[in-house]
């Protein structure tokens, strides 16, 4: 009796996996359909590998990260494409590596829950980390190539790079990168604006913008790092210099009140320009730059006492 | 089959992707590092000369003079500050003022060799009361910069102190009128008193 009732589960246990095994390799079944999405991405065929596998990533295959993975090569497969006729930070490109990422990351999320991740994991990995190293290349690009207002796109690139590495390797830290990038962004508008600064044909609006964005790339990189020596310096040197610039712009035309009122923008710039620069003095009280910076700022503050002081300190720092 | 296929070379990412990648890095941090060099430069102008060489233009431009000085050009002379000097000639000297060109003298001695509309100096003392008496009754405006806590130089009419960190200047009208000399509206009314 015990003997019969063995075989009977053994025939049924057969049966299952022989129905199991059929509906697998039935064509038009999920896993089949994921097989033929990776031929497709395999052959380049992008577009034909996510229209089979998209529609099932909502339904049968959402929780396959083997789909999600698929879907993702191909969307970076796209996005080559893309960089390749046009450039990778078209929007075409953009989006595409974005979906790509997000896909991929699913993929990893679903592997690393799965008994025996692994497989898909290290593929997503070597996919990840080429997309986050476009991501760092296309903000140096940017800041090489910096366009008025394309700062908050710049820095997007980065925090993109910076949220994949931090999947790949949580103890990775790229914040000195960041704070470096604030600068670089600074510089950049500085440079920006430098070049503007005689033209007529751009406003003192869109001047005005730019000075901020130095300022406020340098605020941010402080914020980060509040031992940065060279965002503080730089800074002081920046707000400094502008309220030179606004004095040298007094010209014949200027009317008394606007002289007046000039002035006024000056000595503000100047004192804003003092506390950066007693900051970086502070962290570093033997550069000479700081030293020169304060006895010059106090100077230009009619504070003559404070610039004499620092005036001895630095031809003693010469000596 | 297929999760073979998946490890193949052309889906995985190929080892010149991985190389391609760590020259992108290495960059980055080059550019970073070559980014933060050539910081921006102190700009070292004389923000006290430019404000003063301004306030002279001002001066010359705003207060009026008697008719028989309306003659050849005229006259800015300064005294003791070589940069404001070089400044007002950089600035200004294409200038006229009403229909007199304008000219900066400069003057190495404390003696107004000629006769300038506006005379600048930065002496004190006896210096300064050198240079004034050189001058005269005449219709000359003469500026100091002198930050007495007491009271504005003699003899002159305008003067330079620091209030609040920024320039202003006080105003001898007395001495003004005495010299023949009318000081426009505006000027009067940004004058300080202490």
């Amino acid at each position: 009796m015990n003997m019969h009732r063995i075989n009977r589960q053994i025939i049924l246990l057969c049966v299952t996996f022989l129905f199991a095994g059929i509906a697998i390799a039935q064509p038009g079944s999920t896993a089949n359909q994921i097989d033929e999405a990776i031929s497709f991405a395999e052959e380049g065929a992008y577009e034909s590998a996510l229209k089979m596998i998209e529609p099932l990533l909502e339904n049968e295959a959402r929780n396959d990260a083997r789909a999600w993975y698929v879907a993702g090569y191909a969307h970076k497969g796209r996005y080559k494409d893309y960089t390749f006729r046009s450039a990778s930070t078209s929007k075409l490109a953009c989006a595409e590596r974005s979906i790509a990422v997000e896909q991929l990351l699913e993929a990893y999320e679903l592997d690393k829950k799965a008994t025996f991740p692994g497989k898909i994991s290290e593929l997503v990995e070597d996919a990840l980390d080429y997309l986050s190293k476009t991501y760092m290349s296309d903000a140096v690009k940017g800041v090489h190539g910096f366009q008025k207002g394309t700062d908050e796109e710049v820095l997007g690139y980065f925090m993109e790079f910076v949220k994949i590495r931090n999947v790949l390797d949580p103890t990775e830290n790229w914040l000195r990168e960041e704070v470096e990038l604030e600068k670089n962004l600074a510089k950049a508008n500085r440079v920006l604006l430098a070049s503007i600064a005689s033209s007529k044909t751009t406003s003192t609006k869109q001047k005005e913008e730019l000075f901020e964005k130095v300022v406020s790339h340098y605020l941010r990189a402080i914020e980060l790092d509040s031992d940065d020596y060279a965002a503080r310096y730089n800074l002081a040197i920046n707000l400094y210099n502008r309220g030179v610039s606004e004095l040298k712009s007094i010209d014949h035309t200027t009317s008394m009140f606007e002289l007046m009122e000039i002035q006024d923008i000056c000595v503000l710039l100047f004192k804003e320009a003092l506390e950066p620069m007693l900051e970086a003095y502070n962290m570093d009280n033997d550069r000479k730059e700081t030293l020169k910076g304060l006895m010059t700022i106090y100077r230009a503050l009619s504070k003559n006492e404070e610039s004499d002081k620092y005036k001895l300190l630095l031809e003693e720092a010469v000596k | 089959m297929h999760n073979a296929k998946i490890h193949k070379q052309p889906i995985n990412n190929s080892v010149w992707v991985v190389l391609a990648s760590v020259a992108i890095i290495a960059g980055l941090g080059l550019a970073w590092i070559q980014g933060d060099q050539g910081g921006p430069k102190l700009d070292e102008a004389d923000t006290i000369a430019i404000t003063k060489a301004s306030f002279l233009f001002q001066f010359a431009r705003s207060n009026d003079w008697p008719e028989e000085t309306k003659e050849g050009n005229f006259k800015i002379g300064i005294h003791g500050n070589r940069i404001l000097f070089n400044f007002l000639v950089e600035k200004y000297s294409s200038q006229s003022i009403g229909s007199q060109m304008l000219e900066v003298v400069w003057y190495e001695e404390a003696e107004m060799a000629e006769f300038t509309h506006i005379l600048y100096s930065e002496s004190e003392g006896e210096e300064l009361a050198r240079l004034i008496e050189s001058t005269g009754n005449q219709p000359v405006m003469v500026v100091t910069s002198v930050n007495s806590e007491i009271e504005m130089p003699k003899g002159s009419v305008m003067n330079f102190i620091v209030q609040s960190s920024r320039i202003r200047y006080e105003l001898d009208m007395d001495n003004a009128l005495l010299r023949g000399l009318i000081v426009g509206n505006r000027i009067l009314s940004w004058a300080v008193t202490r």
